[in-house]
């Protein structure tokens, strides 16, 4: 954005730098941030600050959290002989949200893809065998996405864990809920129909 | 199945005019190099999101602009689609089908089919096998989202695959890591393969059916080749088991080379007139009149799978053959097919006139021609 100069430009710039952001919702973003009282706009970076300082990889799933481990973690309630492996923090936030799982996490933080130069020595698999060797844990879901790098890494984890004697599970993808057969996509349809089960 | 409109603005060279067609033939009049080719591949981006030239999508907006946007109203079974796209110097493409935007190519698929005729078709016959591949790819992908989909999943795989495999040849990783994605590729290489399998085999029947109207006393027959059988013996049902066993053979030459040696990335088509290899042993004439069923196979193929003959294009298509295999060809394309054709001259329409709309494309300037019709009121 040449038209715009100096600070004004800078922090087009930086907004512009996150994801989702393009170069005009950046400009909104700047302008919006400059109409706003001093006050409100040091709260903003110091909300900013803070979070950077204070929110840290949990020590066991590698989730978010605020102390050494998450709550997640310490809730005794929580079954301890299921665990969830997913790709990012977020993926927790979003099967916490569903309430559909009532064990506990492991975050990989990330998928094999050789492309990228990232191989098993650059996820949390280490120590995720860590977390087996106690025998606590009976089963293992892999959460992974359905693309191919996520498919590659349920892969992998499979015929990594199931010799340990372990059962690996992956999760289902076909029909959503509440929806209607006519407007599911041809892909999703062919799924659901090979992974059709006995009712 | 027809294109009832074409309003473009920036577009190559092309000037901003509405153009209404007509349901049948359409002639786009010109000499060489005034925009005629550039319509085509106006309708072409339309149908299918690609460029015939496989040009940079920046190159499709006219000099000094900054976005070209083409529209059209597509009839389909009576549906009434309108298809906008904007192209833009700065970001990605947009799409739009009745002001809804599409974001994934494999849902724009199916809106618009069509089967273009080229000189550049020659290239099928006889280039190497990526341009066969490309052929049979685009058609199968058309008509079937699956196969689209498995393809561009099994290239993911590919990329990432080879990658591994130059990490074990530096040494940099352990051989085990390539189970992971021998298993990935296995998978969706048979899903590909299947389905090649069973299309080729029925676009084998239909392109010789076409090909013996076309030329009296050839017998056309196109033949999938794939890397574990190589066309002798095949065995489509143990493909998936039989891959598995021959990619362990080879792996120490795909680790030594750096490259995946097995899959439907190295398939071929195996064209033959008359039982000789056309590749090999045809002639020009005899490459182009292949090319020619290739494409009539593919529009009948089209007409099978959706119910409706798809709009074709036939860019500079006369000019390559004699006066008898022209009108064989006319013949050969169903009554009701909406074409659009270029040419220099009318004199190589008259048998079509009656039912076409000509335009005549001058430096990027179109003027519908009345000339025709004129002329016959005058002799009348």
């Amino acid at each position: 954005m040449t038209i715009y100069l100096g600070a004004l430009a800078r922090l087009i710039d930086e907004l512009g730098r996150m994801p989702g952001v393009g170069p005009k919702t950046a400009q909104r973003l700047a302008f919006y941030l400059l109409r706003q009282e001093r006050g409100e706009v040091e709260r903003l970076a110091n909300t900013l600050v803070e979070a950077k300082d204070r929110i840290r990889y949990c020590a066991t799933c590698f989730s978010l959290c605020e102390e050494e481990t998450c709550p997640i973690c310490r809730d005794a309630r929580r079954d301890a002989s299921t665990l969830c492996v997913v790709e990012e923090p977020n993926d927790v936030f979003v099967l916490e949200r569903a309430k559909v799982f009532r064990g506990r996490y492991h975050v990989l933080m990330g998928t094999l893809s050789p492309l990228d130069g990232i191989g098993p020595e650059d996820l949390k698999i280490t120590e995720l065998l860590k977390r087996l060797k106690d025998g606590t844990v009976k089963e293992i879901v892999v959460a992974t996405n359905p693309d191919v790098e996520g498919e590659a890494t349920a892969i992998y984890l499979g015929k990594l864990i199931k010799p340990l004697g372990l059962s690996v599970t992956r999760l289902a993808s076909g029909l959503p809920a509440g929806g209607d057969l006519e407007y599911a996509d041809d892909i999703t349809l062919g799924q659901a129909m090979s992974g059709r089960r006995e009712i | 199945m027809n294109i009832t409109s074409l309003f473009t603005t920036n577009y190559r060279n092309i000037q901003r005019k509405e153009m209404q067609f007509s349901e049948r033939i359409n002639v786009f009049l010109g000499k060489n190099a005034q925009g005629k080719t550039n319509l085509i591949e106006a309708l072409f981006l339309i149908g299918t999101l690609k460029s015939i030239r496989r040009a940079d999508e920046s190159q499709l907006i006219q000099f000094g602009e900054q976005e070209a946007k083409l529209a059209s109203l597509v009839n389909k079974k009576g549906i009434k689609k309108e298809i906008e796209i904007y192209y833009y110097r700065d970001k990605a493409k947009r799409v739009l089908v009745n002001r809804n935007q599409i974001y994934k190519y494999a849902d724009y698929l199916g809106n618009l089919n069509i089967t273009l005729f080229s000189p550049d078709d020659l290239i099928i016959v006889k280039g190497d096998a990526s341009y066969r591949r490309r052929y049979l790819d685009m058609l199968f992908s058309q008509t079937d989202k699956a196969y689209l989909l498995d393809l561009m999943a099994y290239h993911r795989i590919l990329k990432q695959r080879n990658s591994v495999l130059k990490d074990i040849r530096s040494k940099q990783r352990q051989e085990h890591l390539l189970d992971t994605w021998d298993e990935q590729i296995c998978k969706y290489a048979n899903r590909i393969v299947q389905k090649r399998y069973k299309n080729v085999k029925f676009l084998n029947e239909i392109a010789n059916k076409m090909h013996k109207k076309l030329i009296f006393n050839e017998n056309l027959s196109i033949k999938y080749i794939d890397t574990i059988y190589c066309g002798v013996d095949e065995n489509p049902a143990e493909y998936e088991k039989d891959f598995i066993l021959k990619q362990k053979r080879v792996r120490s030459q795909e680790i030594a080379r750096g490259i995946t040696l097995l899959g439907p990335h190295r398939d071929d088509l195996e064209i033959k007139i008359n039982g000789v290899n056309t590749r090999i042993f045809g002639s020009q004439g005899q490459k182009r009149s292949v090319a020619i069923s290739l494409r009539l196979g593919e529009a009948e193929y089209i007409q099978e799978m959706y119910d409706e003959y798809p709009v074709l294009l036939l860019d500079d298509i006369f000019s390559e053959l004699d006066d008898e295999r022209k009108n064989e060809l006319l013949q050969l394309l169903r009554p009701e097919a909406q074409i659009f054709i270029t040419g220099t001259s009318l004199m190589d329409f008259q048998s079509m006139l009656r039912h076409a709309k000509v335009f005549k494309i001058q430096q990027g300037r179109i003027e519908e021609h009345h000339g025709h019709e004129k002329k016959r009121a005058q002799t009348a």
